[in-house]
């Protein structure tokens, strides 16, 4: 019994660690600056509003700042960014999944069934470059992009992204084409079908699931991303969310409300795909190479 | 297709999109640092001079890198096996029957999707030294008489950022310690406890070496991304106050792109590169040949 009572409490504590920070986000994102800046605080003495929703989308300013007219700096045109910066955002993290998903599973497939020279020298390597501090290339990615000028285009975050999650999808699907018994490849061969026919018309095929994990993995690092995002990119063409977060976090002049709104939004895909998927993707990973 | 004992010739068609992905991006520009980090380049100046070891030699003499220096040591050698040692409980917790365990499950992987940028400005809301909600929530409760300055005061600030830097990192060790947890034999438990042992006997006798590679690959894993930690920072603090939450990677940014000093962002970034060699090289050193070899089973 006592026992049992543990483990309920670990579980609540647990559970609150976790959502806390996100449930106070939410609740910032609807108070009027007044009350979150009040001394003693008082934050629920005034009615909860959307009207930093409102202006993020439509550009509407909240009617407390038209009222008070020495507050109206505190509105910044960045929070407007937000929305936009998600449409960047994914479609930068949409690329890169393609990438991984393409190009990994090629690579991977190599490793797990051809045999050949160099191959644990070349497996090894692809992985051992994720090792390298992503800082320490940071000067040298800035000038290679500048010469093939790419700076400030979507393609070079693309390029970037994919050159960080590969060597993790590489790892991944290595393990699980492994697991996946020659015999139902075999079958294929005797068929005449080649390595390259065998691979797209069987091996994919039955790694769908571990493919989209992988994939949906990728895309998520991709999406979260900020070093390289921070440095790359440049006008509201590549903004992507944590670069705006980021910008926003910085500039005294936001309005806290606003911001936490502005927040909000850019963990609402987060959320959904976390509650709808990511358990899967957390299978497809970790326990992906068992099934078979 | 080729049966596993035909060696067949170098699969480039296979292999190239990642290899020039991967190794070409990755060894091309490491040694891109390497040379750039033997020159003077400022970005306002035209020329680029080569002045040897005179990049090394000024970050050396720095004040500055040894402070963030400090700081990514002491980041990393404590957010990494408390991350590690948080999560092994995480897992533990996680595998055992509770009411509602589905939905815990799926909710404290949360952190983990969420850009580390965001994860801090989330922390910055609840430790602001103007507003933030530790503060009103300790001086409702009357344990305070003053709002608290934490992501202002150096001790306290550094806190604050391994808080956040831990928050962002359970979900993905603990997601792997679960993994390791459920291929950890059954009767290993049974034995125990007929044998009397207690939950910590247990914990210590059973649980921890059937996992030990594992926590070790996350322990190293949790290394490497203390060490290069940024965004957490980026967006919790600045750095600030001074240099006290200053890590490596946040300093190589700042000297590379608000100085324009490439030359000894270039150098800084090739020091953390060694570090990290050095780092991963001593801990496999370290721990038994044993545990590494049952983990490639």
């Amino acid at each position: 019994m006592g026992k049992k009572i543990f483990v309920h409490i670990a579980a609540l504590a647990l559970l609150a660690f976790t959502v806390v920070p996100l449930l106070l986000v939410m609740m910032a994102s609807v108070l009027p600056d007044a009350s979150i800046l009040s001394f003693p605080p008082r934050w629920f003495t005034r009615r909860p509003t959307l009207a930093y929703y409102d202006y993020i989308f439509t550009g509407q300013r909240p009617e407390a700042y038209e009222l008070r007219g020495a507050e109206r700096g505190m509105i910044t045109e960045e929070v407007r960014q937000v929305p936009r910066g998600m449409g960047v955002s994914a479609t930068v993290a949409v690329m890169v999944m393609a990438v991984n998903m393409v190009c990994g599973s090629m690579a991977a497939y190599s490793f797990a069934r051809l045999r050949f020279r160099g191959k644990a020298a070349t497996f090894s390597g692809i992985v051992m470059c994720r090792l390298l501090p992503a800082a320490a290339l940071a000067v040298p990615f800035y000038l290679i992009i500048q010469g093939l000028g790419l700076l400030d285009t979507k393609l070079a975050l693309v390029l970037v992204h994919s050159i960080l999650t590969l060597p993790f999808t590489v790892l991944i699907l290595t393990l699980f084409f492994r697991s996946i018994p020659v015999e139902i490849e075999e079958a294929a061969k005797i068929d005449g079908s080649g390595p390259w026919g065998t691979f797209w018309r069987i091996t994919l095929p039955l790694s769908a699931s571990s493919l989209v994990a992988v994939g949906l993995f990728s895309f998520m690092l991709s999406y979260s991303e900020f070093l390289y995002s921070n440095i790359l990119g440049g006008s509201e063409r590549t903004r992507t969310l944590p670069v705006i977060m980021a910008a926003l976090s910085t500039n005294t002049d936001v309005a806290w409300g606003m911001f936490m709104a502005g927040v909000f939004l850019t963990l609402v895909p987060t959320l959904v795909l976390v509650i709808l998927v990511w358990n899967f993707v957390v299978e497809g990973i970790v326990f992906g190479g068992s099934k078979y | 297709m080729p049966s596993k004992l035909e060696l067949s010739r170098y699969p480039l068609q296979w292999l190239f999109p990642v290899l020039i992905l991967v190794v070409v991006f990755t060894v091309y520009p490491f040694a891109y640092a390497i040379y750039n980090s033997f020159f003077q380049i400022l970005l306002v100046l035209p020329t680029k001079p080569f002045i040897g070891f005179k990049n090394y030699a000024n970050v050396v003499a720095s004040p500055y890198f040894w402070e963030s220096l400090g700081n990514t040591l002491t980041f990393a050698a404590i957010t990494a096996p408390v991350t590690v040692l948080i999560s092994l409980g995480v897992a533990r917790l996680l595998l055992t029957r509770f009411v509602g365990r589905g939905v815990v499950r799926a909710l404290v992987l949360l952190p983990w999707a969420i850009p580390g940028s965001v994860a801090g400005i989330l922390w910055l809301w609840i430790f602001h030294g103007q507003f933030g909600v530790l503060n009103a929530l300790l001086y409702k409760l009357g344990i305070i008489g003053s709002y608290i300055q934490f992501t202002k005061d150096p001790r306290l600030a550094k806190v604050c950022v391994m808080i956040a830097h831990v928050w962002t990192q359970i979900p993905f060790t603990s997601v792997l310690l679960m993994a390791a947890l459920t291929t950890v034999n059954k009767e290993l438990y049974e034995a125990a406890e007929v044998d009397g042992a207690g939950v910590f006997r247990r914990l210590l006798s059973v649980t921890i070496p059937s996992v030990a590679g594992m926590m070790i690959i996350s322990l190293i894993y949790e290394l490497i991304i203390g060490i290069t930690a940024y965004d957490v920072v980026y967006s919790l603090t600045g750095g600030g106050p001074g240099g006290a939450t200053t890590l490596l990677s946040y300093y190589i940014w700042k000297e590379s792109f608000t100085q324009l000093n490439f030359g000894t962002g270039s150098a800084l970034g090739v020091l953390v590169a060694l570090l990290t060699l050095v780092l991963i090289t001593t801990i496999l050193k370290v721990i038994p040949n044993q545990v590494m070899v049952r983990e490639g089973e």
